[in-house]
């Protein structure tokens, strides 16, 4: 077998500085070259001493380079720079239909990388769906990969009209995940009534007794150690009521000024008892 | 018979996001008797709604009226559990 020319690493570095950057197909081609004759562990060293360009780069420079091996339409498609690194990684059995559908729009005129998508998509939705119109199999390849029910419906709903504007397979598309989003809303809103209604129809909660104070006993000649400080306090309270209230609001809590107030009530309806029981002409 | 002041129209919600149903329920949940000076309808309102959720579904979350109870109170009021 005849041996090819082997090119040292040095010369290969010298013709890649010699090509202009955008030529991603050659300087590949020569990476591709160089990384073949590295020994395991020189490549990366060789590559950051002769360029400045990331690993990342260079990956993307050899993929290239090795696409354009499988596919040598790919030279003369007039495509940008970003399309070509899109293109290493679509999948491999996407790509005979990816280059063929970029042929037909590249091959004169130069594709944007907007544009450029689209046709790959293209591309893609052909490969897995036949012919159908351009906006159909955009959608189509959009909604490739996913497995949830209603991505099914819309692949489905696509075939069967096959939308040939942008405009009407996408608003297919948003219809169908609107619907699925309705159907979503409805199976949590019944769900949550599910759950009002099993709340409602069962058990009360379990809340704590009401704790009602001790009910006092009364009696005019009751003797008891607290009966002068009450008088005091009544007399002190009687005193300040005609002050602003405002004065008072923050010394004590809401829940201690209540219990306060249910203590003077129990001891006026206390009061008022004692009326009932000494009006003259009641039955003991 | 004394006269009906005039109404106006408002959302569960609003009555639940009040200080005196959110008052009511918790006086309810702590066992605190029926404050009769509290004249409030909320107030009240609060604390049938206290007999109706369970004691873990909590008024509010990270200071929002809790969606669950809004929905239960909503139910109840349907029922006319609350008026």
């Amino acid at each position: 077998m005849k041996r090819k020319n082997v090119r040292s690493l040095d010369t290969i570095a010298v013709n890649i500085n010699q090509l202009e950057r955008g030529n991603i197909i050659d300087i590949g081609d020569l990476l591709l070259e160089a990384k073949s004759q590295c020994e395991r562990g020189d490549w990366l060293k060789w590559l950051t001493c002769e360029f400045d360009w990331s690993v990342d780069t260079a990956e993307r420079y050899m993929g290239v380079a090795a696409l354009n091996a499988k596919f040598r339409s790919l030279r003369n498609l007039k495509i940008a720079a970003t399309t070509l690194y899109a293109l290493v990684y679509q999948e491999q059995d996407d790509l005979p239909a990816i280059i063929d559908e970029l042929a037909k729009h590249a091959s004169k005129t130069r594709l944007s990388p907007r544009d450029a998508r689209r046709v790959i998509k293209i591309g893609i939705g052909r490969r897995q769906y036949g012919d159908h119109p351009d906006a159909t199999l955009v959608q189509l390849a959009e909604l490739n990969g996913w497995s949830q029910a209603w991505h099914e419906k819309a692949v489905a709903a696509l075939l069967e009209r096959e939308p040939d504007t942008d405009e009407t397979a996408s608003a297919l598309v948003n219809a169908m995940a609107a619907q699925q989003k309705a159907e979503e809303a409805k199976i949590e809103d019944d769900a949550e009534q599910e759950e009002v209604e099993s709340i409602l129809d069962g058990a009360p909660p379990d809340l704590p007794p009401s704790i009602t104070p001790e009910p006092q006993k009364f009696g005019a000649d009751t003797e008891w150690e607290g009966r002068e400080p009450f008088a005091d306090a009544v007399t002190a309270l009687l005193r300040l009521r005609t002050k602003p209230v405002g004065r008072f609001v923050g010394r004590f809590s809401p829940s201690e000024l209540r219990e306060v107030a249910d203590f003077l009530l129990a001891i006026a309806s206390g009061a008022a008892e004692i009326a009932e029981h000494d009006r003259p002409g009641r039955a003991a | 018979m004394r006269a009906q002041i005039p109404t106006q129209k408002i959302t569960v919600a609003r009555i639940m996001a009040s200080a005196e149903f959110a008052r009511g329920l918790d006086d309810a949940r702590k066992g605190v008797p029926f404050d009769w000076r509290n004249g409030d309808w909320n107030y009240e309102r609060g604390r049938l709604f206290a007999h109706i959720a369970p004691l873990g579904m909590p008024l509010r979350i990270d200071g929002h009226l809790n969606p669950k109870a809004v929905a239960l109170c909503e139910a109840a009021f349907d029922r006319e559990l609350i008026i």
